[in-house]
């Protein structure tokens, strides 16, 4: 018995293969329906009867070319690493797609399994697959039928693997035409006299004779007398071609009944309704973030309030210091804790984003939004990140690697932070239910469509100006639709809570402190007057700049500088300012909006801060990213710019037209 | 696509089935569509379309949703032409 099996998990987008993976692992992973999100690969472990075995999870790939950023990383991994077995993960409802890659891996002579998911969809559209024939004609490879989503099938597929790690398919399985698989022989030759050590040498062969870059940089060879032309389409022709051969064989019955996918397609791809549809999910996903998100606010108000409480009471009843009581409960507990009471606004946010996103809904949004983006020189695939966004910035910036041109991927990481983040979501809630009593909700959904169109406008500008206008259109496949399933679900969830009280207990935690202490101290030490602290003589530099957005404060300073950090330190940071215990609850909204309004500090005000915080820059996170992602400090330093000018220009546009029509 | 004998995906009707007689695009965009199993003597159907835009097609038991540009370029005739045509090559 070997110590460790490891067993790379790879098939097509939508198959099914996280939900699998995670089915073994129950592992952290964000499962995604578009290609560009899982680009790394993520490991888990299990163990079967004894056998320990270690689960890699590729990305989803459509076949074993070079093209994009997926396909290389999958490539790498099954070719390099030390994989012992390939599960390659088959949609039984589109197996005559999914049996391409199928055919690539059969290639690599590696030991494969076939993992035929969704038999539930096959059974319920009343097709039939032939068990018997079907791994006769895949080189005689265990066949296994699963349901990741019901969790069916899964020690059958293990026990495949403990028994199956050393034996790879049976001859070969596509068979060219006579010249070719002669030309293949002949490469073959010439690839074992020079490079002896080359497993999977038929692959290579393969790949050579279709011209692939990769293979051609690594094996240099003279193959000039053997390939006259590029092969590729011949291979790709004839893989088809034996694949119809393995459908007709096997698949029975094939679409008698009519896909639902098709029937709901029609009313949410409509070309009149498909937008205004789409805009009405999103405003139903923010209308369940702020009810529902508000109506479990209570819960935890009461918990951090007899928390607050009972802290405060045991330091002082260890006669603790004064300023180490005021840390504790001003600084820390006020900062973080005001943080942790949005949790239930962001649980419902992530998870109406799981379910649009399980179901299946996501990809079509690009379709839906081609049209609208296509104006801005963008296609509609752009638009996914950008939905990611109102997640979180750092995956969306991340995700435009799905975008194939650079033009395209830079113009997008441009636009996304535009899309209000769920950080953002705490500030909007507190200032909307302070300022706009009933008219809440639409105040805080107005910063969700303002961040749109915001979006869309500085696209179109763009476009407007750019030279080279030419946009790569869109290309991308759209899964059937699916009930979403709990376990993907709060895997996804848990994940984003995660990150969330994550940040509560890092960034939130250390910047609640530092702004306990600039609030609290001047160069004589410890102030009695938080306008005489460090913080005021900051936030006073501000006051003039800020004068014009109707921001003119030093506390508003400080809580916009502090909010660089991550954008929930600007809630954070109003609690510590005045001395909130939590500021999301009534008494401590009450006592903030009274501190505020002594200033003249009112609605329209409020609102000027909401638009600042939605368009100026994110977070340092965010930075970080789009440093990362587009290898330029050039780009990152004039897109900070670009958003604080923003920021301020909308911001003083809305308190000076706000003004203006309230004088009338 | 009425009175003509082959045209685009972009021009062709909605909820009707056709095949493929050839693409016209770039090397790597054609690379990757045939990858995805759309090449000539590929059966598709056009399963929705916009106006003047992009078009959600059926191909190998897989619906992609293809921008203006591409489906410009993925020339296709109507089946009954196809089989005509397959009879002519078969003798």
């Amino acid at each position: 018995m070997k110590q460790t099996i490891n067993v790379a998990f790879v098939g097509n987008p939508n198959c099914g293969k996280t939900t699998l993976f995670n089915a073994y692992t129950g592992a952290n992973l964000k499962v995604a329906n578009w290609p560009g999100v899982t680009v790394e690969r993520k490991e888990g472990e299990t163990d079967y009867r004894g056998q320990h075995i270690k689960l890699i999870d590729t990305p989803g790939i459509y076949s074993l070319t070079s093209y994009s950023i997926e396909e290389k990383v999958t490539r790498q991994c099954i070719l390099e690493d030390d994989i012992d077995v390939i599960i390659n993960i088959v949609d039984a409802s589109a197996m005559e797609r999914n049996l391409y890659l199928t055919m690539q891996l059969l290639e690599l002579g590696k030991p494969v399994i076939l993992a035929l998911n969704m038999m539930d969809i096959v059974e319920e559209r009343g097709m039939e697959i032939d068990m018997h024939r079907l791994p006769e004609l895949l080189g005689h490879i265990p066949v296994v039928p699963v349901s990741a989503r019901k969790r069916t099938g899964l020690d059958v597929l293990m026990h495949a693997v403990k028994h199956h790690y050393e034996e790879g398919p049976a001859g070969n399985v596509v068979v060219y035409r006579p010249d070719m698989e002669k030309r293949i022989v002949e490469v073959e030759k010439l690839l074992k006299s020079r490079y002896p050590q080359i497993k999977n040498i038929r692959w290579h062969a393969i790949k050579l004779l279709e011209r692939d870059d990769e293979v051609e940089k690594q094996y240099s060879l003279d193959t000039a007398a053997v390939i006259d032309r590029s092969y590729e389409k011949d291979i790709i022709n004839q893989k088809y071609d034996y694949i119809e051969e393995v459908i007709d064989e096997c698949l029975f019955y094939k679409s008698e009944k009519a896909a639902s996918t098709d029937k709901i397609d029609e009313v949410l791809t409509h070309r009149l309704w498909g937008v205004p549809i789409f805009l009405g999910i999103m405003a139903l996903v923010f209308f369940l973030t702020f009810f529902i998100g508000d109506a479990l606010k209570g819960v935890f108000e009461i918990v951090l309030s007899m928390f607050s409480d009972a802290v405060n009471h045991l330091l002082v009843s260890v006669s603790a210091a004064d300023w180490l009581i005021s840390l504790i409960v001003d600084g820390i507990i006020a900062g973080v804790g005001g943080i942790l009471t949005f949790l239930p606004n962001i649980f419902i946010l992530f998870l109406a984003l799981a379910v649009l996103e399980d179901s299946g809904y996501m990809a079509r949004v690009a379709y839906v939004m081609d049209k609208i983006m296509g104006r801005a020189g963008l296609s509609g695939k752009a638009f996914l990140p950008m939905i990611l966004g109102f997640g979180c910035t750092v995956p969306a910036v991340m995700a435009t690697r799905a975008l194939e041109r650079e033009e395209d991927r830079k113009k997008t990481i441009l636009v996304t932070p535009f899309m209000s983040c769920s950080a953002r979501l705490p500030i909007y809630v507190l200032f909307a239910d302070m300022f706009f009593g009933k008219y809440a909700m639409a105040a805080a959904f107005s910063m969700y469509v303002l961040g749109m169109l915001t979006a869309i406008v500085i696209a179109l500008v763009i476009n407007r100006f750019q030279k080279n206008k030419s946009s790569q259109s869109l290309l991308i496949e759209l899964p059937e639709y699916k009930a979403p399933n709990a376990r993907t679900i709060m895997i996804y969830v848990w994940e984003k809570v995660k990150d969330y009280l994550t940040k509560a207990g890092t960034t939130i935690f250390v910047a609640s402190i530092v702004i306990w202490f600039i609030l609290n101290f001047n160069q004589h030490g410890m102030v009695t007057e938080v306008s005489e602290s460090f913080g005021a003589a900051l936030g006073r530099w501000f006051e003039p700049l800020l004068a014009p957005a109707g921001l003119g404060l030093w506390q508003i300073g400080v809580a916009l500088i502090s909010g660089l950090s991550a954008k929930e330190v600007v809630v954070s940071s109003f609690a510590v300012l005045f001395g909130v215990g939590n500021a999301n609850s009534a008494a401590g909204m009450a006592q903030i909006v009274q501190n505020l309004s002594v200033y003249g500090f009112g609605a329209l005000n409020a609102y000027a801060l909401m638009v600042f915080c939605l368009l100026y820059t994110p977070c340092a996170a965010t930075i970080g990213t789009i440093r990362k992602e587009t290898h330029s400090w050039k780009f990152t330093f004039m897109m900070i710019a670009f958003q604080l000018l923003l920021a301020w220009g909308c911001a003083v546009l809305v308190f000076q037209a706000g003004s203006l029509l309230a004088g009338i | 696509m009425k009175d003509l004998d082959t045209g685009t995906v972009f021009e062709g009707d909605m909820g009707r089935a056709y095949e493929v007689t050839g693409i016209l695009l770039p090397e790597d965009i054609t690379r990757r569509l045939e990858s995805l199993g759309i090449f000539e003597g590929t059966k598709l159907q056009i399963l929705n379309k916009k106006k003047n835009g992009a078009v959600i097609i059926k191909a190998r038991g897989a619906r992609w949703a293809i921008g203006k540009e591409f489906a410009k370029g993925i020339r296709v005739r109507e089946p009954g032409e196809i089989k005509e045509q397959q009879d002519e090559t078969d003798n």
